[in-house]
């Protein structure tokens, strides 16, 4: 077949497939405390701060896994260590919105919207990234998100595909059933009809893609709603879907008491499931850059019920092929007092936006960012991919 | 009976004789728990309030995480009453504004601590104004121990330190007054976010005109708004609202251009009185209205009306709806079953019309939270949204569809509703049965393109399947 024949948005349709990069967005909803995640370890004040949630580093046990010397992960990240060392897995220390709400709706808001400040911003910014593409809306494959409500970066103009688990994105009727529900929904018009649209298209399009792929189940994810989302996910991804973005959260880090054994048990799903993930891709995984973040960090210091309370600089996690892994990016100004936001939280030194939009660029070839993060001006590149 | 004359009748719900939905609400006795029961009842681990006992307490993993299970079976329990009362209960305009104000006002089930005060502030504050005065809602939701944990107003205090200092540039405007500047980072202890979103959520609108300094200024009036019984410090006392003096900012302030002198509690009280009459409040509680009982984008001219009707009254909610269902806006052709349904109006609407009486709500509670919109748990101080735009997609349709599918299914055990009216006397074939499916859940208005789609499916399907696809297509999802 001859590509000059085909309609315009055909050719960027092809073009779209053979690139198919594909940027996922994890979401960690609650504010997760990314001291007790990538330790400040050698540092005297970091035990000091946490006297009864601190965690200790001695060689050769099960305590902090080591990263650099000066920077250790939570013990339930070790399943993450391979990646590390193998160079595919890299953090950015002190990221966040430069807005200092401590509010988790607003900070969430403006990480969505990828407006910090502003609010009653109508769609989110993945929308906006997806309607770079000229193609965007042809494929409701293009855009993802497995999340139980349509989430809010994904709101906007671009139909995309949002499911609960691949498990629920078919008909329990069956087959006849879709056919009569593309039959009703076929003349309706606005939402309904393109929702409707959606719906069936992406219902048949996953079913003939993963009955001609069946990739078998990968059985290393274990329990827990992300991990299995991720295991939906890969199992799209490596079944040819042309995804361009993709949307998963998991909430539940907002620990302002008991912290020790809930980000324990968190940390472990994130991390395992991560993990997964990357060993479940394969090949795939060259073309996958997994972005994970969080809308504030916690205090530097506990407070009077084992737990955090809500901080200003956080983590962000970046996996994949291209990353420049194994290092701790983003300035790090130590834990004194007079180095922290107001004098009890780690600062933003690197703005999430920055940190996106050079996987935007870089991964997806989306320079112009202009309207996915409008009056953001780009600083010097962080450089992880 | 006539719309209007229906309207009317569900306007004075207490008129509504209604003792059937009153005897099934009596099988939910988490409705009737105080919060100190609850925080009995349902100890938090570490906390433990009320229970001395349990005090200092190590608990395994294992009873770490059944203690909170404990906890959150609570939202269930709240969800199983909730629906019991929306689908069984005969004052529906009723149900329809307590869900409205809740939503207006909302409050999480899962944000630290106000687990045990939902209940209460669903019983106590929403269900005794939602069709009463509005300032008098606002003031019991400024009360109400929920909104002070869940806006963190309960840790909201004045620096005992704070000298007010004159602002240089509102002196140079020469207004005459003198503001009050507040130094950031000096030693504030204010916390903002109950204030903001009094401003922003419960009054007069992120546009409503109102500045960042009146944020501060507002949340400086609510200094010393706070819970009394929650602290472990002290011996169990009742968990109410207890006005602080102590933490109470004693300095005049300035909101919206008008100043408060100091006095105590009643500073707030008149703040709420003064923002419940200002006319970007009105318009935007008119424009909330709007949207909930006719468009996703009301007219504006309706908007107005409505809010002129607000403000006249002095913000009598009864008085507001009249204004919206006698308008010729309300029942035009233009807007006529325009709205889609939310995930909860989709739920209830095919209970309701299946005349329903499950005795197990948990498949219906745990269909809203995939649908996402489960009772008690939306965790942003937003609310649900109330339009299309945020609801429809291909998870939620794919839900709604599969949700009726599961509803019909009668291979896990018996229907806790009759198929009768879809199968009337005799046996008549699908086209009868769709017929009635037609009438009992679309009220017979069905489009040209869902009866054709429906009339050629396959002969051989049973009712109950027929009646899903009906449930399940677009014209349902509409109301």
């Amino acid at each position: 077949m001859a590509l000059w024949s085909l309609p315009p948005w055909l050719h960027a349709a092809a073009r779209m497939a053979s690139r198919s990069k594909t940027l996922v967005v994890l979401f960690q909803r609650g504010a997760a405390d990314g001291l007790n995640t990538v330790i400040p370890f050698t540092d005297p004040l970091y035990m000091k701060s946490r006297p009864s949630i601190g965690l200790k580093y001695s060689a050769g046990d099960d305590g902090i896994l080591d990263l650099d010397g000066r920077f250790g992960f939570h013990p339930s990240l070790a399943p993450l260590v391979p990646l590390w060392k193998s160079g595919q897995l890299a953090v950015v220390h002190c990221a966040g919105s430069p807005n200092d709400s401590r509010s988790h709706f607003d900070a969430q808001d403006y990480m969505e919207t990828g407006t910090p400040g502003v609010k009653g911003t109508a769609d989110g910014w993945l929308n906006r990234a997806i309607s770079s593409f000229p193609e965007a809306g042809m494929d409701p494959l293009s855009a993802i998100a497995i999340s139980s409500r349509p989430p809010r970066i994904l709101r906007g103009n671009v139909p995309v595909t949002s499911m609960t688990s691949l498990k629920d994105h078919s008909f329990v009727q069956g087959e006849d059933a879709a056919e009569t529900f593309e039959a009703m929904y076929g003349g309706s018009k606005g939402l309904l009809g393109s929702a409707g649209a959606a719906t069936t298209d992406s219902v048949k399009r996953l079913r003939s893609l993963l009955s001609s792929s069946a990739p078998a189940k990968y059985a290393g994810y274990g329990n827990g709603a992300l991990p299995q989302a991720l295991s939906d996910l890969a199992r799209v991804l490596k079944s040819g879907a042309p995804v361009k973005v993709a949307f998963v959260d998991i909430g539940g880090w907002d620990h302002h008491i008991g912290q020790s054994y809930r980000l324990m048990d968190l940390l472990n799903q994130w991390g395992r499931g991560l993990s997964a993930f990357w060993r479940d891709l394969g090949d795939k995984a060259n073309d996958v850059v997994v972005v994970s973040m969080t809308e504030f960090g916690r205090t530097v210091a506990e407070n009077g019920s084992q737990g955090t309370d809500h901080g200003h600089g956080g983590v962000m996690f970046m996996l994949g092929g291209p990353v420049k892994g194994g290092k701790v990016y983003g300035k790090w100004s130590g834990l004194e007092r007079e180095s922290l936001y107001e004098g009890r939280d780690l600062p933003v030194t690197t703005d999430f936006r920055q940190v996106l939009g050079e996987a935007l660029a870089k991964h997806l070839g989306v320079t112009d960012q202009a309207k996915i993060f409008p009056s953001f001006r780009p600083g010097s590149p962080v450089g992880w991919i | 009976m006539g719309v209007q004359a229906y309207l009317a009748e569900q306007l004075d719900p207490a008129k509504l004789e209604d003792g059937a939905c009153d005897k099934a609400v009596e099988r939910c006795p988490i409705l009737r728990e105080s919060i100190n029961s609850l925080f009995m009842e349902y100890p938090q681990p570490g906390i433990n309030l009320f229970r001395p006992d349990l005090r200092g307490k190590v608990l395994s993993a294992k009873e770490n995480e059944d203690a909170y299970g404990r906890i959150f079976s609570m939202v269930n329990d709240l969800a199983a009453a909730r629906l019991t009362r929306i689908v069984g209960s005969r004052r529906q305009l009723y149900e329809v504004m307590v869900d409205f104000w809740f939503n207006h006002f909302n409050v999480a089930f899962d944000k630290n601590g106000v687990e045990w005060l939902v209940g209460s502030f669903e019983r106590d504050v929403i269900r005794p104004h939602a069709l009463g005065n509005f300032r008098e809602l606002l003031t019991a939701v400024a009360k109400s121990p929920a909104m002070l944990v869940y806006l963190d107003n309960n840790d909201n205090f004045a620096d005992p330190n704070f000298k007010p200092v004159p602002d240089p540039s509102m002196m140079a405007m020469g207004s005459g007054t003198m503001m009050m500047q507040n130094a950031p980072g000096k030693g504030q202890r204010i916390n903002e976010n109950y204030a903001r979103e009094l401003l922003e959520l419960h009054t007069l609108g992120v546009d409503g005109g109102y500045s960042q300094k009146d944020v501060v200024e507002t949340a400086r009036v609510f200094t010393g708004w706070a819970v009394a019984g929650l602290s472990s410090d002290s011996a169990p006392q009742p968990v109410c609202f207890k006005f602080k003096g102590w933490h109470h900012d004693a300095n005049a302030k300035t909101i919206l251009g008008r100043s408060f002198a100091p006095d105590g509690e009643k500073e707030g009280e008149e703040v709420l009185a003064m923002l419940s009459r200002r006319p970007e409040t009105a318009k935007r509680i008119a424009f909330k209205l709007c949207q909930r009982f006719v468009a996703d984008e009301p007219p504006a001219l309706l908007v107005g009306k409505v809010a002129e009707t607000f403000l006249a009254s002095d913000g009598d909610i009864r008085e507001t709806l009249r204004a919206i269902f006698k308008s010729p806006e309300f029942l035009s052709a233009e807007h006529y079953r325009t709205k889609v349904k939310t995930p909860l109006e989709f739920v209830a609407s095919a209970l309701r019309a299946l005349d329903a009486r499950p005795a197990d709500w948990g498949s219906t509670v745990r269909a809203l939270e995939t649908m996402g919109q489960p009772l008690y748990r939306c965790e942003a101080p937003t609310g649900y949204p109330q339009t299309a735009k945020a609801w429809v997609s291909s998870s939620s349709l794919l839900g709604r569809a599969n949700y009726a599918a599961h509803l019909f299914d009668a291979s896990k055990g018996t229907l806790p509703f009759s198929l009768a009216p879809f199968e009337g006397e005799a046996p008549g074939g699908q086209a009868l049965v769709l017929g009635n499916a037609f009438r009992v859940l679309l009220n017979g208005e069905v489009s040209e393109t869902t009866r054709k789609a429906l009339a050629s499916e396959r002969e051989g399907l049973d009712t109950g399947k027929l009646a899903a696809l009906v449930m399940a297509s677009p014209d349902f999802q509409r109301r």
